[in-house]
């Protein structure tokens, strides 16, 4: 009886997705809309944080990656004024880069009016767009933007919730991309190009904010990094050099207890909070704490992924170092024993963990390791032709 | 062709509703619910208020662990096991949505005299990386450490002591596969640290279609007396590549659970 009711529900099930598939095509305009196929990768998280209101098509997809790249987001023609995602998510560097932006004027913590880093820097380091899909525990530092949030403003429609709501926030506010939004839609809608790109996404040309910002989030989850040399030695196709399994045994050992934070998925990040030792005297207020109201989670922050790490300095919340070298140098000889400081940090009483400079090197040489290299040059993420000099090129 | 399909999807439902399973509805349901105590109370967190028996006054942080293999021994003896076999829980004191869970199948009625689970995950189960979703992921115990049979933690018992130099101190009661190591400090094999654990005190009778509630707490105190007074003075905080502190908490551990039924 047990077997007969198992396969009637797997009956139930397959027929109720092809339902709402079906559903879900004849609610739009466009019946040719083309499904894009979420990477499932081995040891990556099977959980995606998509909302339902935006899945994944081809079409949506492409159309994301266009605008993504397209200077006229700004809402100007001008050459000199042009602004987009790719200004500072720069393919080359993993959809990262140094460039640190002044906290948006006016929106919580994030983007917010109170938006200074520790020290008083008041700035927002770029995050390097990739493997979005896979954290299910809320974006920026503190994890503000999650689903669960009940914050609310009137000009942002999706609220405080999604990617998409980073999207939006990136178009608008004063700090990003600042656009003339009026201009921006005029100018977009008068480009033959576009006009074909939305109606095959969404069945007619009609052109909004909230479809382009819909079609950059799709285009951003899309962006995925796992073609790196310690992916592959995990599923055992190469070798690591002598320095780099030393570097690797070294993080994943009790005495550096990097693994804790940093791993658990080959996403190299749990995505969880901690405060790291950085700071003594907490003088940020876009941490944790802001986002929980939990007085002991001041000056915690979420554990970055260390995929493509090597190529998104500057490092910490506050982009307070260049180097990798000064990153290790920091949970070396650096840390800070605060109360608040989280108790899976090593040599919390003495500064840190005490590397020696072999170590160290054998540390950086693993952390090399983790660059998704193929992704910096895959075509499917590149500035499309159609752009011309609209488009946001590498620099 | 939208109106044929829908049509086809409610018919599914009706010929599945035609079908009853008797011996579920006969069976009973076992709730489970977590709880984690010190010296009978709900543990209070980030506090220092607590000693243990070797005398280090500590505080928790947060504490997070697998119980897997939930059995039923009957008064017979015979045993019954409850979950599937690829069943593995995980508990987290800062998810209380991780402290309950009901088992899927039903028990059957009758009487029972005991429960009992496995703390942690067995070797054979214990896959490296057949976690890949959080927060069961985060438990992953490192490869070399811990072979083909020692994919993740069992526990981590996060927290804080004040140490011999009267410093307020980290430590990680970690534990899962341990390993043996030569002179040379190169790993020669592992040992798994697993174990059952039968409660005391569990015996229930489960009616027809009745609900059973049972209440599992974990005694922190525990971990660190009876038969070994642990001290983190001894060990110091990091202990996964300590074999010895490892097995003084396996050994302690049996008498860390207890069960109240409802």
């Amino acid at each position: 009886m047990k077997h007969i009711r198992f396969y009637f529900l797997i009956v139930i099930i397959v027929a109720g997705t092809y339902l709402g598939y079906l559903l879900f095509i004849a609610d739009t305009d466009a019946p040719d809309l083309t499904r894009y196929p979420v990477r499932q990768l081995k040891f990556f998280p099977k959980k995606v944080n998509m909302p339902e209101f935006n899945p994944l098509t081809k079409e949506g997809v492409l159309l994301g990656r266009h605008l993504f790249y397209d200077g006229r987001l700004s809402g100007s023609e001008d050459l000199d004024s042009l602004k987009s995602c790719a200004t500072c998510h720069i393919q080359s560097k993993g959809f990262g880069s140094d460039i640190k932006v002044l906290a948006g004027k006016g929106y919580p913590c994030g983007f917010t009016k109170n938006g200074e880093g520790i020290f008083g820097k008041n700035l927002h380091v770029t995050l390097p767009l990739i493997n979005l899909l896979y954290n299910s525990n809320g974006y920026f530092r503190n994890g503000f933007i999650r689903e669960q949030n009940l914050y609310e403003t009137d000009d942002l429609e999706i609220g405080f919730k999604y990617l998409e709501s980073i999207v939006w926030i990136s178009i608008v506010s004063e700090q990003v991309i600042d656009s003339n939004v009026k201009q921006m839609l005029e100018i977009i809608g008068s480009d033959q190009v576009y006009k074909s790109l939305f109606i095959s996404a969404y069945g007619n040309e009609k052109i909004t904010l909230k479809r382009i910002v819909l079609a950059i989030s799709q285009f951003i989850r899309t962006i995925t990094a796992s073609d790196f040399k310690f992916y592959h030695f995990m599923e055992g196709s190469v070798v690591l050099s002598d320095s780099e399994q030393r570097g690797y045994e070294l993080f994943y050992s009790e005495r550096t207890g990097c693994f804790h934070c940093h791993a658990g998925s080959m996403t190299m990040t749990t995505n969880q909070y901690y405060n790291n030792g950085g700071d003594g005297e907490l003088q940020g207020n876009c941490d944790r704490a802001a986002v929980t109201l939990n007085p002991g989670e001041r000056g915690a922050y979420r554990a970055p992924s260390l995929i493509n790490c090597a190529l998104n300095a500057p490092y910490m919340h506050d982009g307070r170092y260049s180097t990798l070298e000064e990153v290790i140098d920091f949970y070396s000889e650096n840390i800070y024993n605060s109360k608040l400081a989280d108790p899976l940090l090593k040599g919390l009483n003495d500064g840190g963990i005490h590397l020696n400079k072999a170590e160290k090197k054998d540390l950086l040489d693993f952390l090399h390791t983790l660059t998704d290299y193929t992704m910096l040059s895959d075509l499917s993420y590149a500035c499309p032709e159609a752009l011309g000099r609209f488009g946001i090129r590498a620099r | 062709m939208k109106y044929v399909n829908y049509f086809i999807f409610v018919l599914i439902l009706v010929i599945y509703s035609c079908y009853t399973n008797e011996e579920e509805t006969f069976n009973g349901t076992l709730r489970f619910e977590i709880d984690h105590h010190v010296q009978g109370m709900p543990i209070e967190v980030d506090n220092m208020i607590y000693t243990n028996a070797a005398g280090n006054p500590y505080e928790i942080s947060e504490i997070q662990w697998f119980i897997s293999d939930v059995s039923l021994v009957d008064a017979e003896g015979q045993i019954h096991i409850l979950s599937n076999s690829d069943w593995i829980h995980y508990i987290d004191t800062d998810l209380p949505e991780t402290h309950f869970w009901t088992i899927m199948d039903g028990v059957r009625p009758g009487e029972y005299e005991m429960i009992r689970f496995i703390f942690g995950i067995k070797g054979e189960k214990n896959a490296p990386m057949m976690f890949t979703d959080p927060p069961e992921s985060n438990m992953i115990w490192p490869y070399f450490m811990g072979g083909d049979e020692g994919g993740y933690h069992y526990m981590k018992l996060n927290g804080f002591w004040i140490d011999k130099e009267s410093q307020r101190s980290p430590f990680n009661f970690h534990i899962g596969v341990g390993q043996m190591y030569d002179e040379n400090a190169r790993i020669t094999g592992f040992v798994q640290n697993w174990f059952e654990v039968e409660l005391p005190l569990s015996s229930f009778k489960m009616p027809a279609g009745g609900n059973v509630m049972a209440r599992i707490v974990m005694n922190v105190e525990n971990w660190f007396k009876g038969p070994n007074n642990y001290d983190h003075d001894v060990f110091g905080g990091s202990i996964m590549a300590n074999q010895e502190a490892m097995g003084q908490i396996k050994a302690n551990g049996r008498d860390v659970f207890s069960a109240v039924i409802k």
